[in-house]
Parts: structure tokens; C-alpha cells; sequence
């Protein structure tokens, strides 16, 4: 659809050889002179009181140089929203899950700071454990964290349009339940960091995370530093997917350490420990009832959701807001009620994990969407092409749809699948579903109440005119952020992508809030697009004034200066003034047009460095309503997917055989990585609906927390993902560009479920959807139910020992 | 977390290796492939004072043919050289099937049936094809060498009957007849790198159009592999229709005696050894069928990776 | 304790002295300074530490340093030297996994690259099915296979077309 040179091209990605070579460093690659090992003390019960600490025999133990409780480090409380910092680096008098912080240490090696961990003596004093969001909230339950009252995190209630009165009109109801479980991140790199401070007290801290901005601003209040002494690094980031988005204590500890030592100070987590801290996907239990009329339009939704939290908040407050918030698309819905709550439990803290907060609500809805159908005896896709938004549409939440591929996805996935042939058609045991989804591309505002630009960047041209520096704090954490910003900035300049060098993830470059909420190719997109643009005209400016033409005389393609359209001009002087100024130089061009290198050096040589920047915000978003931030986005990506599968009617084993999936991107970048996006996404997807859940014991001891009993897909499990890229030019994203790496994942699970439907004529209630429990459901005739999101009615009960 | 602190010893025959276990037992450890040691050692569920690796004694790798027309299987043959061997494949293909499904291929690649054995989890996946092809096992020491039954050899969980200054020196399939063989089913969540939740063997040998010879074991459903007499004793001396395969898996049930954890239930784990005892039985007799026909050995191997 | 380790790594011959119960992976990165090897998990589950061990791939993590005593050890570093035609900086798989954009994060891709190297030496015309077999111990969680799956189809096509213009085995030799 587009007429660009560079962008929406298959481009091979800048770090991809290095990464293929293994060449490519990640922070626990990375060794500095006199580097020191830290490691943490994590609390082995779930819920105690901490009566006394003693570290004389770690800190006696030859090679090792610190050793930290509470009593050392700041008091400061931190966290993710400023009404909720309620974490603490170290646990003072309390440990609120298995896994909570108590000690760390740092020593000569990893080895020795290990054996000092188990020579620290903590004695606890066991507090009753609660593991159940539902038992949390119950009467009578005691308190898990001091901030929070009834063990409630946070509630939230609104009401869009009349719910009541639609529901009164409303001729098929459908109402139910899903209950998923906590899921992990389960990226292959687990975090780690590196702290250094140098002699003027500046520290530096490389760390593998997804936003530089935050850990940079968390790092300075924790530590009482000036934010400009404190740089944050990211080299190569092995996966992030939410859980990298948030400061960790970990790398506050790193700081702490270093500080504490006047040394380096490298952790590392285990694979444990990844676990441990989490930060993934929140339990989810839902019970909606949505409405439509006789002749199929969608009247009401009426919602009410529980999250399990964990210990402490994290991003949980923009969760629950968002598991509400991102139902009001991608269909018309005139009216929507939302109760969200969020309860603390003793157990590893949840945050944000791709799809934040939508995944498992979007999963009923569409569920729910095709009972609807069922009882209209309507298709599920016509019912979907009936209901769905257009570009221009505003939802009852006040999101605005101002670019909106919906009919084109749906329609694609619909001839692409065989939909019309299989659907109600394939013998028992074999089914299809379909499901859509949307998703922000980029939260309308930030993490803490300002008016920053969510990105700035610099476009910097060198000095010898042939290269384009572009230099920016954005976290390209494996989805390919820096070669769509170089594909922008050479799209915008007119020059090859082979001349464009991208340095990125610090923040000594640049602000930007960091690769969360599908932000990067829209937000830095926007800084780069606009510093790119800038520094361009500054080359062409010079050279209008040298030809005595004006700027829209000229243009750049391909890296060469032309003539504008139906003008003439002589470039011949320009030549001769380069020629002559680098004799001796072996590379002068002799012949052909002028090529941007030798403009940019004749910039450069009149003006001196040709640098500039480029910044973005969103314009103000949304509503006026409590918690109207959460969803607002410049732009929404949306996808439908339709997934094929089997059933093994006897041991219950679902096998995926195919998913057809096609997804609005706006204008694409790079057409590789939309794919790969899109591919990783079902991917995710899938093995959530299927596999992946966070175990506890009673004692809330996570039981598998490793990567052979927390099942992500393996090369066996995954069915070829046919990817449809449907591009819309989206207004408010540069070049008409917008997300694709979250959006991707919401009609995975959903369409899962439809299909098992399909399959099975059977509405699943749990997920995932273990072989063990498709079977149950085939042996009883019916899935195991899903829980209420009420507190549980029974009150507070006590786990026995 | 800390891997424990310990000597290593690398023997170039058995008679040294046998010798350090002897005088070290029960504080030495023999290392086979490593793929359960490291993981012990890592997590110091084991902390021995030496680790003695058997990787060097070319005695105990390898598969080959006994003089009585069995099998004579060293204890180092890794699972990838299991799952591929030829003899394997023919005369005991359940054996080739469970070790073919096993892990990863790094780990097929690295890990043996002897270790696989003589760590005795209840989800050892060579364990169940071992015992049903009545295989005797070796075990060798400074002072002798005295065989066991597999079928006796794993006591429990991580229990075996061989003592510390023991090793399993070979593990010997006897031969097959010409209508017998053997198939292994298992149910896991993910199709790669998994734990068995529940497994089924069976092996069968027929006489004519009846069975003559049948056994059946499960993993994943109990302490340790556990024998399915009752499933066996349905089908002997009677011609195994689908009925009768179908009233043998049911009898199954009986011999398993699961627990629920968090990989599975025990109700869902008795529900599938009835699935999967039906589905071994029923390919077992296909191939036994089709050895008794002279059929292609290729064919036979049909399923092993 | 410490003990003296022998073995030919990426092609040469090396000594060094390794803690008995240090791992393959601990001393590739610690002592050899190769860190292309990369520990995801640190227990066999995730195969990011995969190398090759005697041309066989392995999970490093779950081999201890001394069992490499001997034997030859190719790690990511160690391909592109070993597999790369004249002039090229990559091997043909790892050519193809750049191309095809089978590499996100990257993580996973050092052991993915080696498993389907030991895969195509092996069976040098395999079907998607071999490769989803070869490959499924090593996890990746950004991408869906699919693309590893077609850059490693891909390199299996340029290696064929490859040695069939050129008769020497240029990867000959090795077990």
C-alpha cells in the first residue's frame, strides 16, 4: 500500500549476526576488573514475622566483602504507581511470600557468596498463610501487607452508558465464568545486573530490563542520588515480555552493593529466582454476562473480575484496570459495567506480561461472544463482522479507534482458514474457533503523574557525512525496536539502511519510557521519525543556500541528493568543492549525482556537527472517569485468528493443528519481525491456553518453578502459524504505524477455546486446558467449573499444617 | 544452588572403577551420562566425596547380540543410541520407543539406561520396556558379579537393590521369540522435554492365534514401575481381540496405585493406564503379528524415532 | 579442588584447570571467556548452553567440565570458523537464521544454531518434522519455531546446493 523505499521491506535485523555468533553480550556475558559476585537471601516461608537476623558467620567467611539486611539499606518505599510503593529493598519485619527478600551478600565469587547465604540465620515466627485471592478477601481473613486493608490492592468500579435498562432490552443473555492460573514470563535470559560507581560517585548500572527510564528514576529515589548521576544500561536482553518492565529489588541490591564494597557488583538470578520474583501474569477469575438484541447487536456487558496479586502490587494497579478497560472494543458496545478487584496473597508478586491484564478477560468475552451466536444461530464470524468498530468509532470507555483494520482481519482469517468449509462441520474431537482482540499501541500516559515526552531520540549524522547515528534510550529487548528505528530514520532521511547505526538502552541518550504497553515503534518512532526529518533539512538547507535554490528544490533518495520533481539543477560545483576539499581521500565519487555522504559533509564543514532531536508525546487522552488513563492509547492494533485442532478423546490431549491469524499494524515496518511478533504471540498464547501455570504447594512453595515443569512450547508443540499482515495507515502513528507485538496475543486463547467447542460441545471453564482436565470434562460431561469472583462466602479459613 | 565439593575419578577399566567404589562407597558416586547426578549435585540432594565416571570404560557401552540370541545392553548406551539401534528396534522396540521419547536430544544424548535404572524414579521411561522383556540385570563388585530381575530390581523411589560398591555392569534382554514384541505408550502435556505422567508396555508372544506370553508394566503410578499382572494374566492363553485387550487394560487398573501431584491426578493417572495399557497391548500385538508373518523388520520399528 | 582439564575446543587443542565440580557451560564462560554459550536455566530444561560435544549436541550445563577430557567441544564461536565458506563470516545455518529473522531476543540462538548444524550434518535432507524433533530441546520464547524451522530447511537447501558444486566435504572428517 505504501509507496516507501525502506520501510514495510523484509529488512534483516542489525543485531541479528551478532546475535547468531553469539558475539552479542547480555548483562551476565559482561565481567568488569575486580567485579564482585552479589546473591540474595530469599524468604523460605510465605508468611512469618522476621524475629532476628544474624550475620556474623556469613560476614566472618574468607571473600566476602558485604553483607546487607534491612538494618543497611534505605527505608524508601518504591513499587511501580507512587500510590503504591509499598515494596521495600529488604524485609524488616515481615516476609509476605516464599521467594521475599531478607539479606543479600557480596563476595569474590559466586560460590562463596552462596555459601555465606546459608550461614546468615533468620529465625521466623510463622503468620497464618493465605494463597487464595478469594480466601484473602473473605471475612476474618488477617491482614498480609500493612498498606492493605482486607488484603484489597485495589478496586475498581465504573459504569459506561446504562447498563441496567440494556440489559432490560436485551433478548439473549449469556453469562459465565473462566478461572486461569498465574503464569510465568518464562524468558530464556533470567535477569541480571551489574552496578559500578566511579570516583565522582556516579553509578552505573547495566541490568537486563526493559525500560532504562525506570529502573534509572527508581535507582535515584532509592538511593537518594541526583537522577543525572545515575545511568542505566541495557546491552542485549534475552526476552522481557512485562516482567523486566519494573525496578527489581535485585537491582537495587546491585546498586546497594556496589555502593557498600566501592566495587562492581554483578547478580544474576537462577532460574529459580525468575520464578521467585515473577512479576508475570496475574490469576485471573472473571464472570461476565453480555447482552445483544434479537437481530444480533451487542446491548450490555456486565463484568466483574478478581486478580490474585500476590505479595505486592507492581503493576497490578494498571492490571485491573486494564482487564475492564480492554473489553470496550474491538465491537460496539453501547454500555459496560466493570468490578475489578485485586487482593494481595502470600505468594509471588504479579505485574504486567504481554497483553497486559486482557489476555484472560478478552478469552471470555470471545467466548462468551460465541454463545451469543449459538443462540442467535448466527455464524460467529458474521456476528463479529456485525458488531465490530471502524476507524473513526469511539467505544463507550472514551478509546478511539482512529484506525481500525477489524473487518479486514476477520475477513482474512475467515477465507484464509477454510472457515465457511469446516466450521460446524469436522467429525467429533476436531474443531475450529475464532476469536479477535485489540490492544494499545502505547499507554496514553506514563507510570507516574508528568508531562515527559514518552520518547526523545537524536539523529546525529557523522562527521564524514556516511553514517546516521541514531541515539535513543529505547529497549530493544529481542523484538527488533532498533532496526524499526533505523528503518525510520532511513525511510525519513532518504538514505540506505546499511547507513543508518542505531545505539540504544541508555539513558545518557535519550528519554523513553522503555519497551512496555507496545509502545517503541510508535512513540520512538514518532522522536526518531521527527529527528531524522530535522536533521535531514539542515543538510538540505545548507546546500539550498550553496545552490541559491530553495529546499523544496531538492530531495533525497537512496542516498543520493536529487532534483525535486520537474527542477534542474547542477550539482557539478558541489562536486568539485568536495573533490577538492578531500583530495588524498581514496573514496571521492567521481561521477553520478551527489550523494547524500558528500552533502552531509559539506553541512558539516560549514556548520559544524549535524545533529538533531526529535521528541514525542500523546496528546491528552480519554475520559474524565476515575482510571480513564488505563487503555487510552494514540492508536490500537487489532487481530482475529481462527485455531484448528484435535482432541485426543481419550486421554484429553489437544493438539493444535493450525492458526490462521492476521493482525492490523497500521503502516509495517519491518515485515519480518510483524511476523515473528505475530508468531511468538500465538505461540505464547496457545501454550497458556494449553500448559503453563505457576504451582504451589500449601505452604506456598512454588512447585515448579523450572523450565521442565513450567511447560513453555517446544518445536513439537507449535502448529505452522499462517500470519496475514493487514496494514491500516493509522493517523496518529509515524508513517501510519502501530503495535503488533502485544495485540497479537488476545484472540489466541479465546479462539482455543471456541475451537474446543467445536470439538467437543463443551464450554471450558479452567485454564489451561491440561490433557487431565479435557478428559475429566469427556469422563463427567461437563468442564470442572469455574470459581466467583466474590470473596469466598465461607469466611477466612485457616491452611492446616 | 552450590555444587558440593568432590574428588573425580575417571577409570579406564572396571576393575578400577570397581576398586574406588569399593573403598570409597558409600560417600562415591558412579556418573553415568550425568543428566540426573548434575541435577542432584546442583541442588545438593547428593553431596558424595567423589564422583567416579564410568564414561571411559568401553565395556559398558553398546548394544549387542548375546550368544543366546538376546540382547547384551552395556549400561552407558546413551537413549539416542537406544532409540536408534537396529537390534534394539527388533527385538525389544518398546525399549527403542521409551528411550526415543525421553527429554530432549541433549539429554537422549548424554543420558543412559543405566543411569536411568539405578536412579529409580518412578517416571523412568526404560524402566517399564526393561522389566517386560524380563530383562536380568548385572551387577558387578570387587568381590563378584550377581544378577537380579529387573523386575525386582527397582524397590522403590531412588531405591534399588544394588548396594553403593555395586555397579550395573550389563543388562541382558533375553531372546525374542518370533511372535513376540513389545510396544511403550505414555501420556505427557507437552511433546518434548517432559516427565512422564503416566506410561504403559506391553509385550506379547503369540502361539497361533492365541497369547502365550504377556506382560505388561506402567511407569508414572507408583513407587516404582509397577508389573500389570492382572492385564497379563487376561490375555494368556486366549486370542487377544479387541474385547479381550480392552478387558486386560481394564484389569490394569488394579496394579497401579497412583498418587495426585501436581503433574497429574491419580484418578486421571488410573484412567490413562487403562488408555495407554489398550493402546500398547493393541500395538504390540500388531507387531507381534507381523514378526510372526516374517514381516519387514522396518515396518515393525514403525513409531521409533 | 581443582584438576587439570584437556580438550580441543572450536578446533584447538587447550588446558585448564577446572573445579572438579565445575560445569562444561561454567567453564566455557568463566574460564574460556566463550559466552555465546548462554545458561537459561542451568538444568538441562531450556538447551540455551547447547554445544557440541564429539560433534553430538549436549546441554553443558548438565555435563561436568572433566567428562570433557579428551573430546572436542564446538561452541557458537567455534561454528562460523568451522562451517563458514571462504570469505564468509557465518555458517550457512547461522546465514540462514539471520535471513529468515529467526532470531528475536537471541538467547536461545547460539543452542538452536548448533542443534541444527549437528541436525543437518546428520541428516542433511531432513523434513520439518526431523527438525521440530532435533530442535525441541531447546526452548524459544519469542518466536514460534516457525522461523528457526524455515531458516533451518533453508540451510539444509544451501548446503546441498553448496557441496553439490563443490565435491570436497568441506565439514568432513568430524564424527
Amino acid at each position: 500500500m505504501s509507496n516507501h523505499r525502506i520501510l514495510g521491506t523484509r529488512a534483516v535485523r542489525l543485531d541479528a549476526a551478532a546475535k547468531a555468533t553469539g558475539r552479542a553480550l547480555y548483562t551476565d556475558d559482561i565481567t568488569l576488573p575486580g567485579m564482585l559476585h552479589g546473591a540474595i537471601l530469599h524468604s523460605p516461608v510465605a508468611h512469618a514475622t522476621i524475629k532476628s537476623i544474624d550475620t556474623s558467620k556469613a560476614v566472618a567467611l574468607p571473600g566476602v566483602k558485604a553483607v546487607l539486611t534491612a538494618a543497611d539499606v534505605p527505608e524508601i518505599p518504591f513499587g511501580v504507581s507512587p500510590a503504591r510503593y509499598d515494596e521495600r529493598v529488604l524485609a524488616r519485619d515481615k516476609v509476605l511470600y516464599v521467594g521475599d527478600e531478607v539479606a543479600a551478600v557480596a563476595a569474590v565469587d559466586l560460590e562463596t557468596a552462596r555459601e555465606a547465604l546459608e550461614l546468615i540465620e533468620v529465625e521466623y515466627e510463622p503468620l497464618d498463610i493465605i494463597l487464595d485471592a478469594r480466601q484473602a478477601l473473605a471475612e476474618g481473613a488477617p491482614q498480609i501487607h500493612p498498606m492493605y486493608e482486607g488484603n484489597l490492592s485495589a478496586r475498581v468500579e465504573q459504569e459506561f452508558g446504562d447498563v441496567d435498562s440494556a440489559r432490560a432490552k436485551a433478548t439473549v443473555i449469556c453469562s459465565g465464568r473462566l478461572e486461569s492460573e498465574m503464569q510465568d514470563g518464562a524468558f530464556l535470559e533470567p535477569q541480571a545486573a551489574i552496578a559500578e560507581l566511579d570516583d565522582q560517585g556516579n553509578l552505573t548500572l547495566t541490568t537486563s530490563t526493559q525500560s532504562v527510564h525506570y529502573i534509572q528514576r527508581t535507582v535515584a529515589m532509592v538511593l537518594s542520588m541526583p537522577v543525572g548521576k545515575v545511568r542505566v544500561v541495557k546491552p542485549a536482553v534475552g526476552g522481557g515480555f512485562g516482567p523486566k518492565a519494573a525496578c527489581s529489588t535485585m537491582e537495587l541490591l546491585t546498586c546497594l552493593l556496589a555502593r557498600a564494597t566501592h566495587r562492581p557488583v554483578k547478580i544474576a538470578f537462577t532460574r529459580e529466582e525468575v520464578f521467585l520474583h515473577s512479576r508475570a501474569r496475574h490469576k485471573f477469575i472473571h464472570h461476565m454476562t453480555l447482552g445483544a438484541s434479537a437481530d444480533g447487536k451487542l446491548l450490555f456487558l456486565d463484568h466483574e473480575a478478581l486478580l490474585d496479586g500476590g505479595a505486592y502490587a507492581s503493576f497490578g494497579i494498571a492490571t485491573v484496570y486494564y482487564a475492564g478497560s480492554l473489553l470496550g472494543g474491538p465491537y460496539k458496545l453501547p454500555s459496560m459495567r466493570y468490578k475489578g478487584t485485586r487482593s494481595v496473597t502470600n505468594k509471588p508478586t504479579c505485574g504486567a506480561q504481554r497483553g497486559h491484564g486482557g489476555v484472560i478477560a478478552r478469552a471470555l468475552f470471545e467466548r462468551l461472544l460465541d454463545e451469543v451466536a449459538e443462540k442467535l444461530g448466527a455464524d460467529p464470524v458474521d456476528l463479529r463482522l456485525q458488531n465490530m468498530m471502524e476507524a473513526g468509532d469511539v467505544t463507550c470507555n472514551d478509546l478511539n479507534m482512529s484506525s481500525l483494520g477489524m473487518r479486514e482481519c476477520i475477513e482474512a482469517v475467515r477465507d484464509g482458514s477454510g472457515w465457511q468449509e469446516k466450521r460446524g462441520r469436522l467429525p467429533r474431537g476436531r474443531g475450529i474457533g475464532v476469536a479477535c482482540g485489540f490492544f494499545v499501541s502505547g499507554a496514553g500516559y506514563p507510570i507516574y503523574r508528568s508531562d515527559t515526552f514518552h520518547s526523545t531520540a537524536e539523529v546525529k549524522l557523522q562527521e564524514d557525512g556516511g553514517t546516521v547515528l541514531v541515539r535513543s534510550a529505547a529497549a530493544d529487548i529481542g523484538q527488533g525496536t532498533d532496526t524499526a528505528l533505523a528503518m525510520i530514520a532511513a525511510e525519513t532521511i532518504g538514505v540506505d539502511l546499511d547507513q543508518v547505526r542505531v545505539i540504544s538502552g541508555d539513558t545518557d541518550l535519550s528519554v523513553d519510557l522503555g519497551a512496555y504497553s507496545s509502545r517503541q515503534t510508535l512513540m520512538t518512532g514518532h522522536a526518531v521519525r521527527e529527528a531524522a526529518q530535522k536533521v535531514r533539512d539542515q543538510v538540505l538547507e545548507v546546500l539550498a543556500e550553496r545552490l541559491g535554490v530553495s529546499m523544496s528544490d531538492l530531495r533525497v533518495e537512496a542516498g543520493l541528493v536529487l532534483p525535486a520533481e520537474g527542477v534542474d539543477l547542477d550539482f557539478a560545483t558541489l562536486r568539485t568543492q568536495y573533490t577538492k576539499e578531500h583530495r588524498g581521500w581514496t573514496d571521492n565519487p567521481t561521477d553520478g549525482p551527489l550523494t547524500f555522504r558528500e552533502a552531509s559533509r559539506l553541512a558539516f564543514l560549514e556548520r559544524g556537527t549535524m545533529v538533531a532531536t526529535g521528541g514525542y508525546k500523546p496528546p491528552i487522552l480519554g475520559g474524565k472517569f476515575k482510571g480513564a488513563a488505563v487503555g487510552t492509547s494514540p492508536a490500537y492494533g487489532c487481530s482475529a485468528q481462527v485455531v484448528e485442532l484435535s482432541v485426543d478423546l481419550e486421554t484429553g490431549q489437544i493438539s493444535v493443528d493450525s492458526v490462521t491469524d492476521a493482525h492490523d499494524c497500521g503502516q509495517a515496518i519491518n515485515l519480518t519481525s510483524v511476523e515473528g511478533q505475530m508468531q511468538g504471540s500465538v505461540s505464547m498464547g496457545l501454550c497458556e491456553a494449553l500448559f503453563e501455570q505457576v504451582r504451589f504447594d500449601a505452604k506456598g512453595r512454588c512447585l515448579n518453578a523450572n523450565l521442565a515443569d513450567y511447560k513453555i512450547p517446544t518445536a513439537m508443540d507449535m502448529p505452522k502459524v499462517d500470519c496475514i499482515v493487514v496494514e491500516t495507515d493509522e493517523p496518529n502513528g509515524p508513517y501510519g504505524a502501530k503495535e503488533v507485538g502485544e495485540g497479537a496475543i488476545m484472540p489466541t486463547i479465546p479462539a482455543v477455546l471456541n475451537a474446543l467447542h467445536d470439538a467437543l460441545g463443551a464450554r471450558f471453564e479452567r485454564l489451561p486446558l491440561t490433557a487431565q482436565q479435557v478428559a475429566t470434562a469427556l469422563r463427567t460431561g461437563r468442564p470442572v467449573a469455574a470459581e466467583s469472583p466474590q470473596p469466598d462466602t465461607k469466611g477466612y479459613c485457616k491452611i492446616d499444617d | 544452588m552450590r555444587a558440593a565439593r568432590f574428588d573425580y575419578l575417571e577409570p579406564r577399566d572396571l576393575d578400577e572403577a570397581l576398586a574406588a567404589l569399593s573403598e570409597h562407597s558409600p560417600d562415591a558416586v558412579a556418573a553415568a551420562g550425568g543428566t540426573d547426578l548434575l541435577r542432584d549435585l546442583r541442588q545438593q540432594k547428593r553431596r558424595p566425596s567423589l564422583v567416579i565416571s564410568l564414561a571411559r570404560i568401553p565395556v559398558l557401552s553398546g548394544v549387542r547380540s548375546a550368544d543366546d540370541g538376546g540382547l547384551l545392553v552395556g549400561p552407558m548406551t546413551t537413549m539416542a543410541a537406544l532409540a536408534s539401534d537396529p537390534l534394539v528396534a527388533d527385538l525389544a522396540p518398546a525399549l527403542a520407543e521409551a528411550a526415543g521419547h525421553m527429554g530432549s536430544p541433549q539429554v537422549r544424548n548424554r543420558a543412559t539406561i543405566g543411569g536411568n535404572l539405578c536412579n529409580a524414579r518412578p517416571c523412568a521411561d526404560t524402566a517399564p520396556p526393561v522389566i517386560v522383556h524380563g530383562a536380568r540385570l548385572q551387577l558387578s563388585s570387587k568381590e563378584g558379579i550377581r544378577e537380579v530381575e529387573a523386575e525386582s530390581f527397582i524397590t522403590g523411589p531412588g531405591a534399588t537393590l544394588r548396594e553403593p560398591h555395586e555397579l550395573l555392569t550389563a543388562i541382558q534382554l533375553p531372546p525374542s521369540g518370533v511372535a513376540a514384541s513389545s510396544a511403550f505408550e505414555t501420556l505427557t502435556n507437552r511433546k518434548a522435554v517432559e516427565i512422564t505422567i503416566t506410561s504403559a508396555t506391553a509385550w506379547l508372544e503369540l502361539e497361533g492365534d492365541l497369547v502365550k506370553g504377556a506382560s505388561i508394566c506402567l511407569g508414572s503410578v507408583g513407587p516404582r514401575p509397577m508389573p500389570g499382572p492382572s492385564g497379563a494374566a487376561v490375555l494368556l492363553g486366549v486370542e487377544p481381540t479387541p474385547e479381550r485387550i480392552a478387558q486386560a487394560a481394564s484389569a490394569t487398573v488394579l496394579d497401579a496405585s497412583p498418587i495426585d501431584d501436581f503433574r497429574g491426578s491419580a484418578d486421571y493417572r488410573r484412567h490413562l493406564v487403562e488408555v495407554l495399557t489398550r493402546r500398547a497391548l493393541t500395538r504390540a500385538l500388531a507387531r507381534a503379528r507381523r514378526r510372526a508373518r516374517g514381516g519387514d523388520i522396518a515396518e515393525a520399528q514403525g513409531g521409533v524415532a | 579442588m581443582k584438576k587439570m582439564l584437556s580438550m580441543t575446543v572450536n578446533g584447538a587443542p587447550l588446558e585448564v584447570a577446572v573445579h572438579t565440580h565445575a560445569t562444561l557451560a561454567e567453564v566455557l564462560r568463566g574460564e574460556l571467556g566463550l559466552t555465546g554459550t548462554k545458561v537459561g536455566c542451568g538444568e538441562g530444561d531450556c538447551g540455551a548452553c547447547t554445544v557440541l560435544l564429539d560433534g553430538e549436541p549436549v546441554n553443558s550445563c548438565l555435563v561436568l567440565a572433566l567428562q570433557a577430557a579428551g573430546r572436542t567441544v564446538t561452541t557458537i564461536e567455534g561454528l562460523s570458523a568451522e562451517g563458514a565458506a571462504a570469505g564468509e563470516s557465518l555458517h550457512p545455518v547461522q546465514a540462514a537464521f539471520v535471513e529468515a529473522g529467526a532470531i528475536q531476543c537471541g538467547f536461545c540462538s547460539p543452542g538452536m544454531i548448533l542443534s541444527a548444524a549437528a541436525l543437518l550434518r546428520r541428516c542433511p535432507d531432513p523434513t520439518e518434522a526431523d527438525v521440530r524433533v532435533a530442535l525441541s530441546g531447546n526452548l524459544c520464547r519469542c518466536t514460534g519455531y516457525q522461523k528457526i524451522i524455515e531458516a533451518t530447511l533453508a540451510a539444509a537447501e544451501s548446503l546441498a546446493t553448496s557441496h553439490a558444486g563443490d565435491n570436497s566435504d568441506r565439514e568432513g572428517g568430524r564424527p
